[in-house]
């Protein structure tokens, strides 16, 4: 992307995915909060805006936080970090001998026990610095305690827990008490000051000031959740399931001994918390069910929660602005003070499945003049007076020297984001928009598969199908893409094999959806009579495709498949994945011009898809003729590493996929394939050939591999309304990043020249086996999208630019021009030198009149 | 049929912006033009005496059937002792070279002058209107023609634009270029009136500025002798007829009412 562009025509709407633990910092109001998606985040406390973000293991689920120092400490399995809370810099990364360990809050930081070894880690944390010290410990400690700014150890001795004092430096100290626990019992939290195990299924809870009592806390239990709740009175709870209902006990420490403070039986789904009154000493509890959060004073708040989703974590606060979080099993993020709504995130857009980008309009206005003039017998006339009064407004208005509305207004559309959590979403394209979510409905929750269609294209009712699928049902809906509401909706007591789409532009028919199950045909739009004429359609052959099968069937008159061709799989092969051409595709041009003036044949089939298939360690990848099953090419690939992470796109008469192998080396490679009528120029076949049901003509294939020096997540390939402007791949990276690579880069008819030998054809650029990434073709410039995994272009108005999507976790949204923006003013049109030079030329005319009538008439006094 | 919707701010901030500077730079060419130009050298007195005795000879020659025959007479009788006795002719300057090399007269490296001058007004301006189109306004697709062009058309009407399937009916800004360099000639009149210099884009000779003072100088070749001049036209007045239209002119009237 150019520099000036940055920023200007896109947005990013960074995101967590679900919040698995949350730390409030109330002195500076922010939020510390780790993701399943595998995120750790800071937010701005007052509206929920991310200030920084940090990748990190998808398994860490708690975050350290001490807010004397300034620095947070996650942990995974390899590794121990330690972050800057200010700016989310790294600051320091430990390396774990193995992933059993445990961390410990003692009295001045943190402290990494590895089991079963005498040595321990010991972090000391300051406000401006961290250090990390490998301490050896004479014992073979099991845990860490601390109390009264006193530090111990618990280790096993003779089959006796003994807890042992520690001076500053971790070293024994002190005289060691022998715990009066039964060697069989199991260790259930040893946190702080609090050791609780279970033994003969009673809960029995010791304090370090009173070390050798042990009290009884709860004499029957199936299940233990345990929480501290913060607050400078230390309370505890505990969740015991007894007699199959959740029942919690809240707990604080007098005078060492525990005394039980309140006792709660849950409902069906809750999520408790306490909350710590400092007026008045006292514990205050606050629970959450699907639509409200209750107060123990009957105070009641109401949660936006339209399907009544479960809570899935609930976080109260005694102290700061705010005093609770809920976070919904579908990651949206709330957060309360006191009783009011005070921001919300919609976390459930990180996970994204299939977004749709609407066909941008243009004003309606403009778009009728325009046509309107065209309908007319004087267009000429009415051309010119459109323009002049175009002119007469771009005078009038000074804004116009700086934008253009008609340009802003060609790019905004609407978005349609469909959850894996079963939400709808809404989005506008207008980077300039501030609230841009315009709509979002829920209708499930958690469907395990979810697929989308934009059903009707055209400008004034857009149609938006979805399907929402479990183990034994599936419900199917068509939306008005406008405004989200629902036009009909389908549900059967079954799970369909496959959904497919038909498209049918071309015969002036809606086009339908429909769904397979045990070789049956279930219309889901329309009628049976539109099927009927499908099914009489010589070339609607649609592909089932099993795991080791591949079948083309078509509908018969009593809506049953009609298998017409079959493909087995060789033994042990199995597929991966099947890639069909985008159907609402336009071709602008079916051959490529050489630099001699003749013409290479493009082989335009579009009832071609391509199939990725594993044998082994190998990648087999069949492109096939959907209407005759036959093979038009077939290529296999050695050595492949991860085939989860095969990636294709078909596009025109070209197929680029990537994959990740260890032939001749470990990179990732991008294969190229193109197909054309004849092997050399100016050879073509009859056109009326290929779209026949017995086309056996065997296109010839074109290939180039190229290395790739990034990991690929995605792929994806712009799109334009005519197809004029040059179809460029889109790249998911891992490293957070959007990026574009030419055509002309990948394609196979790059020529392989010798050393020091001229190109003789100019048209394609000579071969190397390394693709660089450019700072240009990175299309989100400096900015982190995290998880790309699925990208969407878009058509505008414009034939040279493609609206791109990202999603996967963030929603990055922009638009680029493959072949530079030639139907518009480019963005680094110097306006103000254009102003400088016109007017410096008018200067020159107006200082030289003078001259020229004086030396004009000097002339004359010689006749 | 290729449809584009082509952004309005090329129509107002390319398209109509190198119309005007066309303009412009054809009005400052003009202007250029005549301020290149050298001043008429300052004839001396003898110098403008011959040669107006001369120029009152061809008037005489091509207007001598208004006069009475008696005026013919005694202007005949002037002319052809002035011209013969040379009495008005400058006086002989008695260093000066017999058979001047006319190549290296003053007139004709004048001559020679002017011409390059104009040559260079018109290639100069052209050359850096071409590299600052081409520079500043190259990518853009302006204009689509209304007929088709051929694929070798593409490199030189296409410029910078980068996709290989565009067609060539839509031409970017250095055919706009081209079509305002050979259309503007009305343009041009209108502003400067006729015989301006920015109109006369194909004189290749360059002379443009035809003035009186010009003509003036130019009536004397270089190299040529003037008082055989004088002689010549001496013989030529001599053999003028004495035919006057004023002769019998009252019969000739009333014989139309006859």
């Amino acid at each position: 992307v150019l520099i000036d562009e940055a920023g200007k025509n896109d947005f990013e709407i960074s995101l967590l995915g679900k919040v698995n633990d949350l730390v409030y910092d109330t002195k500076n109001e922010y939020l510390y909060a780790v993701s399943q998606k595998g995120l750790l985040a800071k937010l701005n406390a007052s509206n929920g805006d991310v200030i920084w973000r940090q990748s990190i293991a998808p398994e860490t689920s708690q975050l350290n936080y001490n807010p004397v120092t300034n620095f947070i400490i996650t942990v995974d399995k390899d590794y121990l970090y330690i972050w800057n809370s200010k700016n989310g810099i790294l600051d320091r990364k430990i390396e774990l001998a193995d992933g059993k360990g445990k961390l410990f809050e003692v009295n001045k930081g943190f402290v990494y026990l590895n089991p079963h070894t005498r040595k321990f880690i010991e972090l000391d944390l300051q406000a401006s610095f961290s250090i990390s010290i490998e301490r050896d410990l004479q014992l073979d400690a099991i845990s860490f305690l601390t109390y009264a700014e006193k530090n111990y150890v618990l280790f096993k001795r003779d089959g006796q827990f003994v807890l042992q004092a520690l001076d500053h430096n971790y070293a024994v100290y002190g005289p060691e008490t022998v715990l009066n626990v039964p060697e069989n019992a199991q260790l259930l939290v040893t946190e702080k000051d609090v050791i609780i195990y279970s033994s003969n299924g009673v809960i029995y809870g010791i304090h370090v000031s009173m070390a050798d009592i042990s009290q009884l806390l709860i004499d029957e239990y199936k299940t233990f959740e345990w929480s501290s709740i913060p607050g400078k009175r230390h309370g505890y709870s505990i969740t015991v399931d007894s007699q199959s209902t959740p029942v919690t006990y809240l707990f604080v420490i007098i005078d060492s001994e525990f005394v039980l403070i309140d006792e709660y039986i849950h409902e069906d789904t809750e999520a408790l918390g306490y909350i710590h009154m400092e007026d008045n000493q006292t514990f205050s509890r606050v629970f959450a069910v699907a639509n409200q959060i209750k107060f123990a004073p009957a105070t009641v708040i109401t949660i936006p929660n339209q399907l009544s989703r479960p809570v899935f974590r609930l976080f109260t606060f005694a102290e700061g602005e705010i005093s609770a979080i809920v976070i919904l099993d579908d990651g949206t993020f709330f957060s309360f003070s006191n009783t009011e709504l005070v921001w919300k995130r919609e976390e459930a857009l990180a996970y994204a499945i299939n977004p749709s980008i609407l066909p941008t309009t243009l004003l309606t206005s403009y778009q009728k003049s325009i046509q309107d003039e065209e309908n007319s017998s004087v267009s000429f006339l009415n051309r010119w007076y459109r323009h002049f009064n175009q002119l007469i407004d771009f005078l009038k208005h000074p804004h116009g020297f700086t934008s253009s509305s008609v340009l802003d207004d060609a790019f905004t559309t609407k978005i349609i984001i469909p959850t894996s959590t079963g939400s709808i979403f809404c989005l506008s394209s207008d980077p300039k928009q501030v609230h841009r979510i315009l709509w979002r409905y829920d209708f499930n929750i958690n469907p395990e598969s979810v697929e989308s269609w934009l059903l009707d294209i055209s400008d004034e009712d857009p149609k938006f199908a979805f399907v929402h699928q479990w183990n034994d049902a599936f419900s199917f809906y068509i939306l008005n893409a406008s405004d989200g509401s629902v036009i009909s909706q389908k549900s059967r007591d079954f799970k369909a094999d496959e959904f497919y789409y038909v498209d049918n532009i071309s015969k002036n028919l809606p086009n339908q959806i429909f769904a397979v199950k045990d070789y049956k045909v279930l219309p889901l739009t329309g009628d049976n009579s539109i099927f009927e004429k499908i099914s009489q359609e010589a070339n609607s052959i649609f592909v089932y495709t099993s795991e080791t099968k591949v079948e083309g069937f078509s509908i018969s008159a009593d809506l049953t498949m009609d298998v017409q061709w079959s493909y087995n799989l060789a033994e042990g092969e199995i597929v991966i994945a099947s890639i069909r051409r985008n159907p609402h595709e336009i071709v602008a041009s079916f051959g490529r011009v050489l630099q001699n003036r003749e013409v290479m044949y493009k082989y335009l089939n579009p009832n071609l898809f391509a199939l990725f298939s594993k044998c082994k360690n190998d990648l087999v990848v069949y492109v096939m003729d959907s209407v005759t099953g036959s093979i038009v090419y077939q290529n296999k690939h050695q050595g492949i590493i991860l085939f989860d992470k095969v990636y294709g796109v078909f596009s025109e008469n070209w197929l680029v996929y990537s994959y990740q192998s260890d032939v001749p080396n470990l990179s990732t490679k991008i294969i190229s394939v193109e197909l054309f009528e004849g092997s050399h120029s100016n050879e073509k076949i009859d056109s009326n050939e290929i779209y026949s049901r017995h086309n056996d003509y065997r296109p010839y294939a074109f290939t180039k591999a190229y290395i790739f020096d990034r990991e690929i997540t995605t792929l994806g390939v712009t799109n334009t309304p005519q197809g004029i402007t040059s179809r460029d791949v889109l790249l998911g990276l891992s490293s957070n990043q959007v990026a574009m690579i030419p055509q002309a880069l990948l394609s196979p008819m790059r020529p392989v020249l010798r050393p020091n030998e001229k190109a003789n054809d100019a048209s394609f650029i000579p071969y190397e086996p390394i693709i660089p990434l450019n700072d240009d073709m990175v299309l989100s410039y400096n900015k982190r999208v995290y998880g790309v995994s699925q990208i969407t272009s878009g058509i505008t108005n414009f034939e040279s630019t493609t609206l791109v999507l990202s999603t996967g976790l963030d929603v990055f949204f922009t638009r680029t021009a493959p072949s530079m923006p030639y139907d518009m003013l480019s963005s680094h049109f110097d306006k103000k030198q254009l102003m400088l030079t016109t007017f410096g030329i008018l200067l020159a005319v107006l200082l030289t009149k003078p001259l020229v009538k004086k030396k004009q008439l000097n002339t004359k006094w010689y006749n | 049929m290729q449809k584009l919707l082509l952004d309005p701010a090329l129509r107002n901030w390319v398209l109509l912006p190198i119309m005007f500077v066309m303009i412009l730079i054809g009005i400052l060419r003009h202007n250029a033009t005549i301020l290149l130009q050298s001043s008429p050298k300052k004839l001396s007195k003898e110098e403008i005496r011959e040669q107006r005795l001369l120029q009152r000879a061809y008037a005489l020659r091509a207007c001598s059937n208004s006069l009475l025959p008696e005026s013919i007479e005694a202007r005949k009788c002037f002319l052809i002792e002035s011209l013969k006795s040379g009495k008005y002719l400058k006086p002989v300057d008695p260093n000066a070279p017999k058979a001047a090399n006319p190549l290296m007269d003053d007139k004709t490296l004048e001559g020679l002058m002017e011409s390059m001058k104009g040559n260079m007004l018109m290639v100069v301006p052209q050359t850096i209107i071409m590299t600052w189109i081409n520079e500043f306004f190259s990518g853009f697709i302006l204009l689509k023609l209304p007929f088709p062009l051929t694929l070798r058309f593409k490199s030189i009407f296409q410029s910078g634009v980068a996709t290989q399937d565009l067609d060539v009916q839509w031409v970017s800004s250095i055919s706009w270029y081209f079509l305002n360099l050979f259309g503007l000639k009305s343009v041009y009149a209108l502003l400067l009136g006729e015989n301006n210099a920015a109109s006369n884009a194909t004189n290749e000779m360059g002379m443009a500025g035809f003035s009186s003072a010009a003509a003036t100088a130019q009536l004397i070749q270089p190299g040529q002798d003037i008082s055989k001049m004088m002689l010549s036209e001496a013989e030529n007045v001599q053999i003028l007829k004495n035919e006057s239209l004023l002769v019998d002119v009252e019969k000739r009237l009333l014989a139309q009412f006859a």
